[in-house]
């Protein structure tokens, strides 16, 4: 059952996949203002929008094996950061790529942009803390109060980076700099939609299968444990 | 009530009676501090055209990078006499150990500062002696102190703690950094109490934050 399910999820995210690539880089009109490079943004701002829906999973699910105590939060709280790890970097790669020939720099003080850069460090620290700390309970709930404190300090860093950067504007030029509408029409936000579909899809299949593997290793470290001397 | 801060009295004065002896956090946070500072005064062209803002983010990432190393050392201090389990046996509760840290944290790096700070002011050539610095000063202390006690104790057991606590502490204290920068350069700058308040109401926001589930959550830290 549980392969029928995990081959299905790989079926139906790979069809879309296949299907998004056609729409992005084939079906899409080209944007007037931006060009070609555009269509970065069709796999960008989808896996930046399911990054912070990962880090919201991973609070959650922390949370919730604090007051529960049952494995299965952490589980998924792990499986989430982990993919939404891997989202991230693709979002930060995207973005970077992007934003050189449309604002003219590569990086800019942004709020928006300095909170998910802090974020994703957070998260990075967070799965290196995992790794490193002795296999244990404990260490699954001190993971988790890292969790709830990166999710705590998201808003005060995005108010704290809105205010930085009213006082020290960024410097943008290029084509986009005065405007930021990316999906100016319907075909384009139909691609958006669709793409960002695709990602979610593609997102819960690599999380059921990260889940499994977890669920996995800690099978096998009971086992190793509780073996008698 | 009395028991509690008598407890948290307590702690605070063998933290400070050790320190005194050994001297390892105060050295740690003033002297790290001090050698990136004075790093930073030769890869800067300081001179009168020194911008305010840039010598307020040298001053607060010296301090932040310096802030951890001790915070760390005040709990590394513990694990190597084995005296943390003696602290978690006695009958207090385990917000009460939490506060006595932290408040000991507090007080260690506001001594520091008073031995960095002069050493800026004259590599920079700011003055420092004004009331706005110093709240903004104690209001970011309160900060790193509260968080770093907190990332610090998480960490007594992980190893490679020297390079994972700065990983965590770092991109957690930003809104501090952001703050605790942009008000010193706007009191540089001599700016009114109105244009620095904004930025003092973040740091205050974000010290009773962490502080309030700082204290919800030492049980779970603490936890057997």
């Amino acid at each position: 059952m549980d392969n029928i399910i995990k081959n299905k999820l790989l079926l139906f995210s790979s069809f879309f996949m296949l299907v998004n690539i056609y729409l992005i880089f084939i079906w899409v009109p080209t944007e007037a203002n931006q060009g070609a490079i555009q269509r970065i943004l069709y796999i960008h701002v989808p896996v930046s929008q399911i990054s912070m829906i990962a880090i919201i999973i991973v609070a959650i699910s922390s949370v919730l094996f604090l007051l529960k105590r049952n494995e299965f939060w952490d589980k998924i709280a792990i499986a989430s950061a982990e993919i939404g790890l891997l989202y991230g970097t693709i979002m930060l790669l995207s973005g970077i790529l992007w934003a050189k020939p449309v604002w003219g720099v590569w990086w800019t003080g942004e709020a928006k942009l300095t909170t998910a850069l802090i974020l994703y460090l957070i998260y990075v620290s967070y799965i290196m803390f995992r790794n490193y700390f002795p296999i244990g309970s404990q260490g699954q709930r001190i993971a988790a109060i890292i969790a709830i404190i990166g999710a705590l300090d998201t808003p005060l860093i995005y108010f704290a980076a809105n205010l930085w950067s009213e006082a020290h504007p960024p410097i943008v030029l290029g084509p986009a700099s005065e405007n930021d509408s990316s999906f100016s029409s319907s075909e384009m936000r139909i691609v958006w939609l669709f793409s960002t579909i695709s990602f979610m899809i593609f997102f819960v299949y690599l999380l059921r299968v990260r889940y499994k593997l977890q669920d996995n290793i800690s099978k096998y470290l009971k086992i190793t444990t509780e073996r008698p001397n | 009530m009395k028991n509690a801060l008598i407890a948290i009295f307590n702690i605070v004065k063998k933290d400070l009676l050790i320190e005194f002896r050994n001297k390892d956090v105060i050295l740690s946070i003033s002297g790290f501090a001090t050698i990136i500072i004075f790093i930073f005064s030769f890869a800067f062209d300081v001179g009168s055209s020194f911008s305010s803002s840039t010598a307020g983010g040298i001053l607060w990432s010296s301090i932040s990078f310096a802030s951890i190393i001790g915070i760390n050392r005040s709990f590394v201090i513990e694990n190597e006499n084995n005296t943390l389990g003696g602290l978690l046996m006695a009958p207090i509760s385990r917000d009460i150990i939490y506060l006595g840290k932290m408040i000991g944290n507090f007080i260690f790096i506001t001594i520091s500062e008073i031995v960095i700070l002069p050493i800026f002011a004259i590599l920079f050539n700011f003055s420092i002696l004004s009331i706005e610095f110093i709240i903004c000063c104690l209001l970011a202390n309160i900060g790193l102190s509260v968080i770093g006690t907190l990332f610090a104790s998480l960490s007594i057991k992980v190893r490679a703690k020297e390079v994972l606590l700065p990983m965590l502490f770092l991109p957690c204290i930003i809104p501090i950094l952001f703050a605790s920068i942009e008000a010193t350069s706007l009191i540089f700058q001599q700016k009114s109490w109105s244009e620095l308040f904004t930025w003092f109401q973040i740091i205050i926001a974000f010290n009773l934050i962490f502080f309030i589930f700082s204290l919800f959550i030492s049980n779970v830290i603490f936890e057997d």
